[in-house]
Parts: C-alpha cells; sequence; structure tokens
C-alpha cells in the first residue's frame, strides 16, 4: 500500500512539474503581451506599457519567472518593483495582474462553486444513470428498456449549454418552477444552496447519465449471465439479493472508474456548464483569464485540473480495493 | 464579452456659458431608433450649481436595486478606474472635485460642476493654475473629514504602479518626466506630492502646470481625484477594501460575484449636487453573460424586477426582444460614444483620390447588416460621435440612396491610375472575420485588391501603434475620453504627436495646416467656441484629406426591470445611477 502511495506522489509530482513547464512555455511562446492587455484596447503609452510590465515581473525572463513562481509555491515571495511590493505568502499562485488579488484567494473563492456543481452532478448521474441501466438490464427488451436506451441516447447527445438554456427558459424565466441558479455557500444556508444548484445537477446530470445508463446495463446484462449469479439463483438466494449484493458489486467496479475519472476532468473546471448557467467557477474564471491573458490565474487552474485527475485516479485505485476485493493494491499479482 | 475599452462617453461641452452643441440623450423611447440630438452644456466656474441635488420627480425611498453585469469591475482602485461601467457606478461610493450632471431629459443641459469642490475650478492665469476649494462637511463613510491634503495623496499616488492602468493625462500634464526617468513615481516621505501640487489649508488645493491645460476642470472629474485617507490606504487591496465618501459604502464584496452597497450614513446630501440616496442598498451580481442578463431583466422576476443590465442585448436576442411589445416599454437605446473607422495608412496610400475612392467604394449597408443590423450600429460618415459636442453631421462621400455606396464615383476617381493592392489590418476575432469579407467584397467593387491580416486580439493596438507598420487600412475604434475634441480629433488627427510606438493615429496622418489648427483650437480658452470649429474641421480633414473611411457609430441596445425608476442612458453608456429609485 506505502509503495503504491509513493509511485503515484512521484508521478503526480512528475507530471504536475511537466504540465507547470508547459503552461509556462507555451504562454512566453505565443505572442502574448499581458501588460498590453491590462492597458486597454486604446494604444498604451509607453510608461504605462513599462511600468505595466515591471510590476508584472514580466520584464524577466522566463526561467527567472517560473523559478520566482515556483519558490513562491513553496516559501512565498514579493511580488512587484521596488514602487509596490505585494507579499505573497506560500503556497503563492501568484496574484491576478489585473488587480493584484493573489490567485489563492480567487481559487478559494471559485472551487467551491466548481466542486458543488460537478459532486452533485455526479450524485446526479450516477445514481441516476446507474439505476436506470440496472433496471433496463433486468428488464432487457421491455419498453422500459428500449425507452430508457432511446432517452439516453437523446441526452446523450444533447449539449450543456442547448439543454441547459432550455431548462433555465422553461422552468426558472417562463414557469419560475425552480430558483434561478446561484451559489449560496452550504455553510450559510443549506437548503439555498442546493436550490441555487439544481438547474445545473439536472442538465449536467441528465446529459453524464445517458452513458452511465448504457454502461450499466452492458455490465448488469454480462454479470447476470455470469456462472456464480447462476448458482447464486439455483441455491434459492433471492433476486433482490441477487442483483444488489451479486450483480451490482461486480458490475460497478468499472462504473466507478468512470466516474472518478469524468468527476477528477470536471472539477478541473466545467467552463461551458458554469457559463450557461451563469456561475463563477474555476472554468468561467479560467475562460475570462485565457481570453486576458493572465497567467497566475491559467496556470493555477491548470494545476488544480491536473491535480484532480491525478487525485481521481488514485482515488479510483483505492475503491477498487473496497469494492472489488479480489482488488489488491500493490500485488505484484496485478 | 462586453467592450471595456479605455474612454468614456461625455455630453457637450462649453465654457462659462449654455451653447448649442450637439450630444446624445438616451431616453429609453421605447425602442426607437433616434439620431442624437442637439444639446447644451455648461461649465459652473462659478459655483452656482445648488446642493442638495433637486429631487427627482416621483422618487421613492427603500427597495435594493440589482445592477447584473457580467463579470467584476476591471477596477474599482480610484485612480485605476477607467471603464465606463465603473466610472458610472463609482459616483455611488466615490466623489471627485468635479463631476457632470445630467437630468436625462431633453433640451436640459449637461453641466460640470464642482463636486468635492465648491465649483469646476478656478484660473486667473489662463489654465496653468487651478485652485479648487472644497465644501464644507465633507467626510468619509468612517466620519472622518474630508482634506485637500487627502486628494493630493490621490493623485500623486496614481503616478505609481496603481495608477498605471487608469487615466494618465493629469500625470502627464504635471509632471514632464512622468514615465521616464527621474519622473515622479509616487508619495515617498520626503516627496509627498506630485510636481505641481501644494495644499495651502486643509480645504484648498492647487494645480500648477507648466503650460496652459484648459481641460483640467474635465481631467479632476476622474476619481483620480476621489479621496483616498492615507492612513487608510491598503494598496492593491484598496481595489476590495476602498473607503468610501460617496451616498453608499461596501457591505459586502465577494470578488467576482457580488458587491453589496448599503447607505453611507456619513454622507451629507447638503454637500452634493449630484447623487440621491433613495435605493437601500445596491447589489452587483458579477455573473450573468449578456444572453443571461437579456433573459433575466426580459423575466423580470423577484428581484429582478428593480434591476438593470449593465450590458447591451445580444445582437442575436434583439429580434426577440422586439416581438415584445411589453418588453420593449422597457428597452433603453442610442448611439454610444464609439465610432469605429477604416483608418487609410496616409503614408502608404499617398494619392488622397484613392483614399476618397475608398470613401465612395463602402457598402455601409452590407457592413452594418454583418454586425448584426441597425439595432447595434449607425452608419458612420463623421470622424467625432454624435455625442461629442463638436458634432458637426456632413456626409462628403454620400452612398447611393440604397446605402451599398457610389461605386461609379470611386471608378471614377480611380481612372487612369494603378489601383494598389492593400492589405487591411484588424484584429482576430470571430465577429472582424465576417467584416473583413464584408469589406474586402465591398472595395473589390471598384477595383481594389485588398488582403486582411488578422493580428492577434491582444497585441492589436500595440502593433499598429508602431510607425511604419506594413498596414495599408487598419480598423480601430474611438470614443473620446472627456468631452472635447481635443480627445478626439486632437489625438486622432494631430500628426505632431506621432511617435515611434504607441500612436492612435493609425492613419498616421500629418498635415502641417492640420496640424496648426488643431494648436489654435487647443489653445482656445472659449472652449464652447472651438467646439463649433472642431465640427468644421471634421469636415474639411475628410474632404480634403480623407484620412480614414468612417465605419460606424456605436448603438446602445439594453434593459431595465419595470421597477426601477428615474433612470436613463447617461454619457457613460449606463443607467443612470445617482438618480435611481426602487419604484415599490
Amino acid at each position: 500500500m506505502l509503495r503504491f502511495f509513493v509511485k503515484r506522489a512521484l508521478l503526480a509530482v512528475l507530471t504536475l512539474f511537466a504540465i507547470s513547464v508547459t503552461v509556462f512555455v507555451l504562454f512566453f511562446m505565443g505572442p502574448a503581451d499581458p501588460a498590453a492587455s491590462m492597458c486597454g484596447s486604446k494604444a498604451c503609452t509607453m510608461a504605462q506599457h513599462e511600468q505595466i510590465v515591471k510590476s508584472l515581473e514580466l520584464d524577466k525572463s522566463p526561467v527567472t519567472q517560473y523559478a520566482s513562481y515556483m519558490r513562491g509555491v513553496f516559501v512565498g515571495r514579493e511580488i512587484g518593483s521596488d514602487s509596490l511590493k505585494i507579499k505573497c505568502e506560500a503556497p503563492c499562485l501568484g496574484v491576478n495582474f489585473r488587480t493584484y488579488e493573489p490567485v489563492k484567494d480567487i481559487i478559494g473563492r471559485t472551487l467551491p462553486i466548481t466542486f458543488s456543481i460537478v459532486l452533485g452532478a455526479a450524485v446526479v448521474y450516477v445514481l441516476f444513470g446507474t439505476a436506470l441501466g440496472m433496471i433496463s438490464a433486468i428488464w432487457r427488451g421491455s419498453i422500459f428498456d428500449r425507452l430508457a436506451a432511446g432517452t439516453a441516447l437523446t441526452f446523450a447527445s444533447t449539449q450543456i449549454f442547448f439543454l441547459g438554456s432550455l431548462i433555465l427558459l422553461i422552468f426558472v424565466y417562463k414557469t419560475g418552477w425552480l430558483p434561478r441558479p446561484q451559489y449560496i455557500s452550504p455553510s450559510t444556508d443549506f437548503f439555498g444552496w442546493i436550490g441555487g444548484m439544481l438547474t445545473p445537477w439536472i442538465a449536467l446530470g441528465l446529459i453524464n447519465s445517458a452513458s452511465y445508463s448504457r454502461f450499466s446495463r452492458a455490465q448488469m446484462i454480462e454479470t447476470l449471465g455470469e456462472d456464480y449469479i447462476r448458482t447464486a439463483r439455483a441455491k434459492g438466494l433471492g433476486m433482490r439479493a441477487v442483483y444488489f449484493r451479486h450483480a451490482l458489486r461486480a458490475a460497478i467496479t468499472p462504473i466507478v472508474t468512470i466516474a472518478g475519472i469524468d468527476i477528477g476532468g470536471q472539477l478541473g473546471g466545467v467552463a461551458i456548464t458554469e457559463t450557461t448557467f451563469s456561475l463563477p467557477g474555476m472554468g468561467k474564471t479560467a475562460l475570462g483569464a485565457v481570453v486576458s491573458q493572465n497567467l497566475p490565474i491559467v496556470m493555477a487552474v491548470v494545476l488544480f485540473g491536473a491535480v484532480f485527475i491525478v487525485l481521481s485516479n488514485v482515488i479510483v485505485d483505492m475503491l477498487y480495493a473496497v469494492i472489488d476485493p479480489r482488488v489488491k493494491l500493490g500485488s505484484s499479482g496485478r | 464579452m462586453r467592450k471595456t475599452v479605455k474612454a468614456l462617453a461625455f455630453g457637450a461641452l462649453a465654457v462659462g456659458v449654455a451653447l448649442s452643441a450637439a450630444c446624445t440623450k438616451n431616453t429609453g423611447d421605447s425602442g426607437t431608433n433616434k439620431q442624437a440630438e442637439a444639446q447644451k452644456f455648461i461649465v459652473d466656474y462659478k459655483g452656482e450649481t445648488v446642493t442638495p441635488a433637486p429631487e427627482i420627480e416621483g422618487a421613492k425611498s427603500g427597495g435594493t436595486m440589482t445592477v447584473v453585469q457580467e463579470a467584476d469591475f476591471e477596477h474599482l482602485d480610484p485612480s485605476q478606474i477607467y471603464v465606463s461601467n465603473a466610472l458610472n457606478y463609482s459616483q455611488l461610493f466615490y466623489r471627485t472635485l468635479t463631476t457632470y450632471i445630467e437630468t436625462g431629459k431633453e433640451g436640459d443641459p449637461t453641466k460640470l460642476v464642482g463636486d468635492l469642490a465648491t465649483n469646476a475650478g478656478e484660473t486667473t492665469d489662463g489654465g496653468k493654475t487651478w485652485k479648487y476649494t472644497l465644501r464644507d462637511g465633507l467626510k468619509y463613510e468612517d466620519g472622518s473629514p474630508i482634506l485637500s491634503k487627502d486628494i493630493a495623496y490621490t493623485v500623486s499616488r496614481a503616478f505609481g504602479p496603481l495608477g498605471a492602468q487608469g487615466p494618465q493625462f493629469i500625470q502627464a500634464a504635471l509632471d514632464a518626466n512622468y514615465g521616464k526617468d527621474g519622473g515622479y513615481t509616487g508619495p515617498t516621505a520626503d516627496k509627498p506630492y506630485a510636481p505641481g501640487i501644494s495644499t495651502p489649508d486643509d480645504k484648498t488645493i492647487i494645480f500648477s502646470f507648466a503650460t496652459p491645460h484648459l481641460e483640467v476642470p474635465y481631467l479632476v472629474a476622474f476619481p483620480t481625484t476621489a479621496p483616498i485617507p492615507a492612513a487608510k490606504d491598503t494598496k492593491e487591496k484598496y481595489e476590495r477594501e476602498f473607503v468610501s465618501s460617496g451616498p453608499y459604502k461596501r457591505k459586502e464584496y465577494v470578488a467576482g460575484t457580488k458587491l453589496v452597497l448599503e447607505k453611507n450614513p456619513n454622507w451629507d446630501p447638503k454637500t452634493d449636487p449630484l447623487r440621491h440616496q433613495y435605493v437601500d442598498q445596491w447589489v452587483f451580481d458579477m455573473t450573468a453573460d449578456p444572453k443571461a442578463q437579456t433573459d433575466r431583466l426580459t423575466a423580470a422576476t423577484g428581484p429582478d424586477a428593480a434591476a438593470v443590465m449593465m450590458d447591451n442585448v445580444p445582437p442575436n436576442s434583439i429580434p426577440t426582444v422586439k416581438g415584445n411589445a411589453e418588453l420593449m416599454k422597457r428597452v433603453f437605446t442610442g448611439p454610444n460614444q464609439y465610432v469605429y473607422y477604416l483608418n487609410i495608412n496616409t503614408t502608404r496610400v499617398t494619392d488622397v483620390d484613392v483614399r476618397r475612392a475608398l470613401n465612395y467604394a463602402l457598402d455601409r449597408d452590407a457592413y452594418i447588416k454583418a454586425l448584426g443590423g441597425p439595432d447595434v450600429a449607425d452608419p458612420a460618415t463623421t470622424i467625432q460621435s454624435p455625442v461629442l459636442p463638436s458634432y458637426k453631421k456632413f456626409d462628403v462621400y454620400p452612398s447611393l440612396p440604397d446605402g451599398h455606396g457610389d461605386v461609379e464615383k470611386a471608378k471614377k476617381l480611380l481612372e487612369g491610375k494603378t489601383v494598389p493592392k492593400l492589405t487591411f489590418c484588424t484584429s482576430n476575432t470571430t465577429a472582424n472575420q465576417n467584416v473583413a469579407a464584408v469589406l474586402v467584397e465591398s472595395f473589390k467593387r471598384a477595383g481594389f485588391e485588398i488582403t486582411p491580416k488578422f493580428i492577434e486580439r491582444s497585441a492589436y493596438y500595440t502593433t499598429i501603434g508602431v510607425k511604419g507598420v506594413d498596414c495599408d487600412l487598419m480598423s480601430s475604434a474611438w470614443g473620446q475620453d472627456y468631452p472635447d475634441s481635443n480627445s478626439v480629433l486632437g489625438v486622432l488627427m494631430d500628426g505632431t504627436k506621432i511617435v515611434a510606438e504607441g500612436n492612435n493615429n493609425y492613419s498616421y496622418f500629418n498635415e502641417s495646416t492640420i496640424n496648426d489648427k488643431l494648436k489654435t483650437l487647443r489653445e482656445m480658452q472659449d472652449r464652447g467656441a472651438a467646439a463649433a470649429l472642431y465640427g468644421d474641421l471634421d469636415e474639411q480633414i475628410m474632404k480634403d484629406f480623407a484620412p480614414v473611411v468612417p465605419l460606424r457609430y456605436g448603438r446602445n441596445f439594453t434593459i431595465a426591470g419595470p421597477n426601477v425608476g428615474g433612470t436613463f442612458l447617461n454619457q457613460y453608456s449606463q443607467f443612470n445611477a445617482t438618480s435611481s429609485y426602487v419604484k415599490s
């Protein structure tokens, strides 16, 4: 187990290092002039441009800037020129080029929003999708099965900006049946948080549940055909116990894998969902940062996204061991 | 995303006396597409403006007003504010030495008056020295007095990095070395104030310049003069921790998400000629893109009944809005401050007849349609915007009645000439790619061969601002920074200001007779008389030199909730905040 974690941790560090270098290289290889962006659309005076360049430390070489960034992450640093020194404590992810707001504050306020969207929607699509797939498998060939397959296909081929806008138009703006999407911290108003998140959860949940229902259906059908299921039935075990205790448990392992990777990927930013529902999460913030060439924000979001993917993979591996006793972490037999 | 072009819209201009000048007023005329109408402008040098501000007819107290916007304000630090949305709404919590009063009623003049100061400024030496005296009873939100040294500190602070993204006019006027070695870079123990600033007492601040600066009353209307108490200057954090001098103060600020303002009990209406405090609370919801803003304001349910949208309705949504007669009663339209040009590089396209032919050949009708139609733009024929006091309506290269230009006249001008192949530079956006295709086809009719060159968006203005740039035609937009054509023709058409980099004169137009006229106009003390002459000069430049092809005037098309009262689209192309109230 320990060896497994050490290996994973080393791999994670290497991955993050490679990604951080890539982002820096891409940024400086491109035709970027963040100082010009900060100056606005009119031609900037040279003095103004120079002052912004210095305050953002863009006059230093990319290598120096990268070293400085990494030093900030671990021990903190001071950013800016002599006339404006901004103290950025570790873990310093830099400051917003435009407003000098610490990037970790930006991540701190956008991350809970992205988390709320992704995890809530995951509950919807994993539970709903798996349940739908399971029932379809049990009633294979029935009208329900066909209806479920058709519905799944419809949602799977729908885009979030279309379904989301449709839900907003009908259920929020026209009828008022659902509350307007907004983020309210669950610690201040738990039901307000649920209300504000309902629409993105439904939209993202429905679209993603399609693949889960199809996948779980196939897995269930395959598992239900296994010898040990037949044996369990032959021994007189009740159908409920057969489906839930044996068939579902075996079928769910690959579903957990996909869910883990999906959630990890989505935590890096569900920009389109956030934009559709006007929720200022990490993805929407990153999009704005890319347009305005706000490197520290882009860097932080990319790194966080990578961390989530790496972490989700580790968690999935661990869950394997819990769900399926045949799997042993780090064993040479795998 | 909404444009955050660093330019302001202002009304008209005159000095001392009311003048007849052109200015735009957006009156929420239920979607009618009226052109700008004439309006007067007054500068109150004598301090005759009354305080408190006259009550708004039908105004009620109480309620919460919501402003729905796409993202956070670019800046709320007074030294950095330069974008029109922040210029507008920061008036709720910042006061400046001077300010503008608009009523939104047609025929009423726009006034430039003393805000913290008793008048728009006093000068006895033709504009080299300007004296401002503060009103009695001015306080910050904590009840401490606002002193002249605070304003001196704020203006001086803008010379440093915390002012680098804001307006630069007063810095450049006060310090000839600003931005160069030896220039002032912000308050220090031995140099607390920028050169030329003095505060003989707690209520007086004096600005002294090496040369006359008649535009100072306008420059000190920028938040650059909104007082910051030095002891409470949290530097880079001041963006989010600002101290109020206006009728509202910060209650809650979640950057990028929400700003809530509540009443400032230490603001005294008897000291303020502009602002009201009708609304209990202002909520700035920074999460809705223009489409979502339109949807919310269309539904206008719950708190959105007393909401305004900060951006314009996206062109794709305009037909839906126009199809809803009830909704159209809440739509506010009108021209805005921006004029869009096709600059002709006069150092490369040296034949004026070729430049004239380009003006004749433009198919404005197709161009406007490519942008979204007449609801988002009006065809332009002048360099100055209709919202500028010195605007003069003329069209020296008239199109045929169908709006598609006059190709025959263009061809005639080109007779016997080798029509040059031209490179058209524009920033790389989807809209510009559509527009480029239309322009290429448009000019092709007269025999021009145009090759578009798309330049990365953020580097665009820096690239075309380099003298010697290899573009023949360049697209650009301009809105005046303050209500004087010195901020339009004086910037765009003055050849003496052409430098190696960072130019705004993208036509690189350098004509000594025009330069001389611009100098004469700039030095005229009677700015009202100057305004009238700028209109004639605009026409002369277009007729004799044609350095640009004016493309379009921008338009506003935006929505307010049914419970919003007392507002109108003001000089910032925003809903006027200082007069707004919640109806019920």
